[in-house]
């Protein structure tokens, strides 16, 4: 979808990662339907203060037709504010802990990067030197990042400890880490870019299907703490359907996703109540008119 | 033309949920900034609009997939 990718660039593109911070809950909450559970995924257009002028519910499916429909509503909203693009970043856009970042990185199927600092002026110094690295338009996107005080690398494996940049490989799970290249502080511009391109080149992750990376974690006794409660109805039904013994069965002879089935029918007074209705469906995405963003 | 969306949607969009969906991460070149602080304060000041996503980085307790 270059489209989408296009029209990005007069946007700041955010993504949160939900539940890892009981801060950003309430800025979702507050995009969310009104006392509904915070859900897994958010998704929603916002002016420049913050304020929403798309509601979209759990993903742009809600509101666009297609990527080419999503890409001429985002140029549209665009024009509106005025926005070209022009204006790049200029800070390195760093995940809060080291613990969170392998695992978006795994997640992305991405290496990440660690600056290390002793200090909040050190981090900050070398972060602003790789921010520009990080939005140039060839490795936008590429790579994840974080910053470290050198106390949180246990789960880096061969990290140096001292000041400088880690670029590292996730494990399957975001559980651990590699360091494949490692800069001290006084790397340059050049060389930050040529490792950040030499990690991406060598980086080559292992791809399982969605259920058979669960299954495989729950064989290897992987378990992530959220930082706050998950309260979306969905997860939780499927982790009460585990607790009863309804567990992902085995791969099928294809190695294609087998979903769980239903199971046993609850009680009528046990049953769930259907989710409310999504804020915005397609059909009335559609109606609103580029006036009504301001 | 929908279903490529779907499957290269922004984030990779994933409803982790008893509905596995296979895993997808088509989102290279769209430069995320992860954190509302970070993101609040860039829209504040190039006066751009926002494109918020949000997905819990783990499924069922497994992390490492959206």
């Amino acid at each position: 979808m270059p489209n989408v990718i296009q029209a990005s660039r007069n946007f700041v593109c955010v993504r949160m990662m939900t539940y890892e911070s009981a801060s950003e809950a309430d800025v979702l909450k507050s995009l969310w339907r009104p006392d509904a559970p915070l859900e897994n995924t958010v998704f929603a257009i916002l002016d420049p203060t913050g304020r929403a002028i798309v509601r979209g519910g759990r993903s742009p499916q809600m509101v666009f037709r297609d990527a080419d429909d999503m890409s001429y509503r985002m140029n549209e909203i665009a024009r509106y504010y005025g926005s070209n693009g022009a204006s790049i970043p200029k800070e390195l856009p760093t995940i809060d802990t080291v613990r969170l970042a392998v695992d978006v990185a795994a997640c992305d199927k991405r290496p990440l990067v660690i600056v290390v600092g002793q200090n909040d002026q050190e981090r900050n110094q070398l972060a602003a030197r790789l921010a520009p690295t990080a939005w140039s338009e060839q490795l936008i996107g590429k790579l994840v990042y974080t910053t470290s005080k050198g106390n949180d690398l246990g789960t880096i494996r061969n990290a140096r400890h001292t000041s400088g940049f880690i670029f590292a490989a996730p494990n399957l799970f975001g559980t651990e880490g590699s360091a494949v290249i490692q800069l001290g502080a006084d790397a340059n511009p050049a060389q930050l870019a040529s490792a950040s391109k030499q990690v991406i080149n060598s980086y080559h992750p292992e791809a399982l299907s969605h259920q058979d990376h669960v299954r495989a974690g729950k064989q290897n006794g992987i378990d992530w703490k959220t930082a706050i409660p998950v309260t979306d109805p969905h997860s939780l039904e499927a982790q009460q359907h585990e607790r009863g013994g309804q567990s992902f069965p085995p791969p099928g002879p294809t190695g294609q996703d087998q979903r769980p089935g239903p199971g046993p029918r609850p009680p009528r007074d046990q049953r769930r109540l259907p989710p409310p209705p999504i804020t915005l469906r397609p059909s009335e995405s559609r109606q609103v008119h580029i006036r009504e963003y301001r | 033309m929908r279903r490529e969306f779907f499957l290269a949607a922004l984030i990779g969009l994933l409803i982790c949920s008893a509905i596995a969906r296979p895993a997808i991460a088509e989102t290279e070149g769209i430069g995320w900034i992860p954190t509302w602080r970070q993101a609040i304060a860039e829209a504040s000041k190039a006066r751009k609009p926002i494109l918020l996503v949000a997905a819990a980085p783990q499924c069922s307790g497994v992390p490492g997939i959206w």
